[in-house]
Parts: structure tokens; sequence; C-alpha cells
């Protein structure tokens, strides 16, 4: 499926930055190569020059409909993303939004999935799965298979949610179906609270398989495992 | 009396003076926090000064040892204010990162007036 030029101008970008002024521009570059100008960047308090290179970045390439927004402090991903949410959502042309990585990890050629779904079945949230077909788990480190079915299996029990895989990022959901998502956990475990969000306002969804490309400087950012039982803990405590 | 009771009725007064000084100074917490601390600091002075409340206390409830019914009473409600300020915390994340979103989209917004 092609994405009309119409329906690009109806697809906002929410994508948090911290600390990714070396990573974020080539992203911001495959965007706007792929005709997608709806961008909300949130500089989630960075300490470089995230913040800066973006702006100029937008200057140069006169890209008005880029938004950057900027956290004073660091909150962390959930927030950031809330606070992207709130943005867009608020766009009267806006008709999706998507969860975007800034550091490179997400691919915009699985975007067409993720719209076609949305198009054509009644369906308020699509979620990016790396556990979907044999192709996309291949990217996926050993290591981090392990961790994640881990993941995917305490959540299941908890949030009673039927997913592949339920750490992922990249996700497409509907202006309606992200004004009811309230996200109050800041930081990584975010991606546990949209799934009981989901549960609690009995939101339609569906996943659809996606590359995630692991980088080196990727897998430095990533998680750590000492983060997954912080998640865990904060999951267990939250339900 | 002993040494270690002279030395716990210095450290309750000592205490005691440091609440009452926090209370009067700009650093002060909420009145019902002030009371309660003056209270146990109080508590504790009033046991060295009279160590008799101790057997009184035993033969009135019953127990074979006050001291270490007060122990126990003590790490209960320690845990309990631990996880009160736990709480306390928690909130404040909250309004703390609601604050930043606010003033992250207000001024894009006055951005885009400008």
């Amino acid at each position: 499926m092609k994405i009309s030029d119409e329906l690009k101008n109806q697809i906002f970008f929410v994508i948090p930055a911290y600390n990714e002024g070396n990573m974020i521009l080539n992203v911001l570059k495959k965007l706007d190569k792929e005709g997608f100008k709806n961008l909300v960047i949130v500089d989630d308090g960075s300490s470089d020059n995230t913040f800066n290179s973006v702006e100029k970045y937008k200057l140069k390439n006169s890209l008005d409909d880029l938004v950057l927004l900027k956290h004073i402090i660091n909150r962390g991903q959930g927030a950031a993303l809330l606070t992207g949410m709130e943005y867009a959502r608020n766009i009267k042309k806006c008709k999706y939004i998507v969860h975007f990585d800034s550091d490179g990890q997400h691919r915009i050629s699985d975007l067409p999935k993720f719209i076609k779904v949305l198009e054509n079945e009644m369906v308020d949230i699509v979620m990016g799965s790396r556990f979907l077909n044999s192709e996309t788990r291949k990217l996926v480190p050993k290591k981090k298979q392990i961790l994640l079915k881990l993941g995917i299996l305490i959540t299941r029990f908890l949030s009673r949610i039927k997913l592949t895989d339920t750490h992922n990022g990249y996700r497409v959901l509907t202006k309606d179906a992200a004004g009811k998502i309230d996200i109050t956990l800041d930081g990584f475990e975010h991606a546990s609270e949209i799934l009981d969000e989901v549960i609690k306002n009995k939101l339609k969804y569906k996943e659809v398989p996606v590359f995630i490309d692991y980088t080196d400087y990727s897998k430095a950012k990533g998680q750590k495992i000492s983060n997954s039982v912080k998640i865990f803990l904060k999951m267990v405590f939250k339900n | 009396m002993d040494f270690i009771s002279y030395f716990f009725i210095v450290l309750s007064l000592f205490a005691i003076g440091y609440v009452w000084y926090s209370s009067k100074s700009k650093r002060r917490i909420s009145i019902l926090v002030e009371v309660f601390f003056l209270a146990i600091y109080g508590i504790v002075l009033l046991i060295f000064i009279f160590p008799g409340l101790l057997k009184f206390f035993e033969v009135f409830f019953g127990i074979s040892s006050a001291i270490n019914f007060f122990m126990y009473l003590a790490i209960f409600v320690l845990f309990l204010i631990v996880y009160n300020l736990y709480q306390k915390i928690e909130e404040q994340r909250v309004e703390i990162t609601k604050l930043v979103r606010e003033i992250s989209l207000m001024r894009v917004d006055n951005g885009n007036k400008k």
C-alpha cells in the first residue's frame, strides 16, 4: 500500500529525543525524503546539542510543520511521548499519530502496513511486533529475545493482553485513541502502561510485523537488565 | 541516672530544639509533622528522665518489656513514614512532569503566535 500525499498530511510523527544530537537528523532527513512533514520532536531535557541541531535543521530546510518541543528537565520517554501526543491531537488535520524512535531503529518502510490496517479495519491502535514472523525476529539479538519473551509473558499475565511483542515502541494510533491514553509512568515502563490503557479504554488493537534495526549505537542506548527489573516492579505495583 | 540516660536526654533536647527552631525558620514543614516529631522526642525525653514510667507502662498493659515494645513500635512507625514519603515523592514526580509538559506546550504556542 502506498500512502497518498493527502493521508501523509494527516499523519503526525511524535519523536521523543534524549541526547540524540548525533542520530536524530538522519531520522528527520529520511522522513522528509519520504514526504512526511508533520513531525513533533520532543527534546526531553537533553544535555547535548539535540535541540539546537533540530532547530537549525528546521530553519535551514524551512520545515514549517516540524514542531520542536522542549522539556526543561529530563522526564523520560513516556513523559515525552505524552507531551508530543498532547500537541499533535490538538491539531485539526491530525488523523493518525505515529510513535517513532529518534535513534534510527524504526523503518519508515514499515509504516504502510500500520496505515493499511487503520484504514481498512476498525482498529484504534496498531502496534509493531518483532516476533510476528521469522524475518523480523532474525534481527533481534538472542539475549534480547529471551528478555523480551519474559516481558511478554509477564505483561500477558498482568495486563491480560495477547500480543507477540509487548515492548515495541513503534505504534500508530488514531487521534481519538491518543486522547484516551494517559501515560503517568515517565520512563520506559510507559510501554506496559499503554497496554493497560488499551485494555481499560477497550481500544481495538492489532499487530503488524516490523523490522527493528539494532545498531551498536542503539544497543548502547537501549534498555539494561536493571531497567527491566524496574519496569517489572512498577507494573506489578501499578496493577 | 547512668551515662546513657544523660546522653539521650541531651540528644532529645537537641532534637526538640532543632524541630522548634526549624518551625520558626524558612525551612518549616507542615505543622502536623512538627507536632508529631515534637511528641516523639518529648516521649523519649520523659522516659529517660523518669525511667519509672516504663515500669508503670509494663504493669498497666501487662507486657514483659516496654523497651522492646517501643523498639518494635518505632520500627513500624518509621517504615510507615518512609512509605508515606515515597508516596509524596511519587505525587510530586507526576506533578513535575505535568508542569514540564505545560511549559513546553505553552512555549510552542507562544512561538506560533509570534
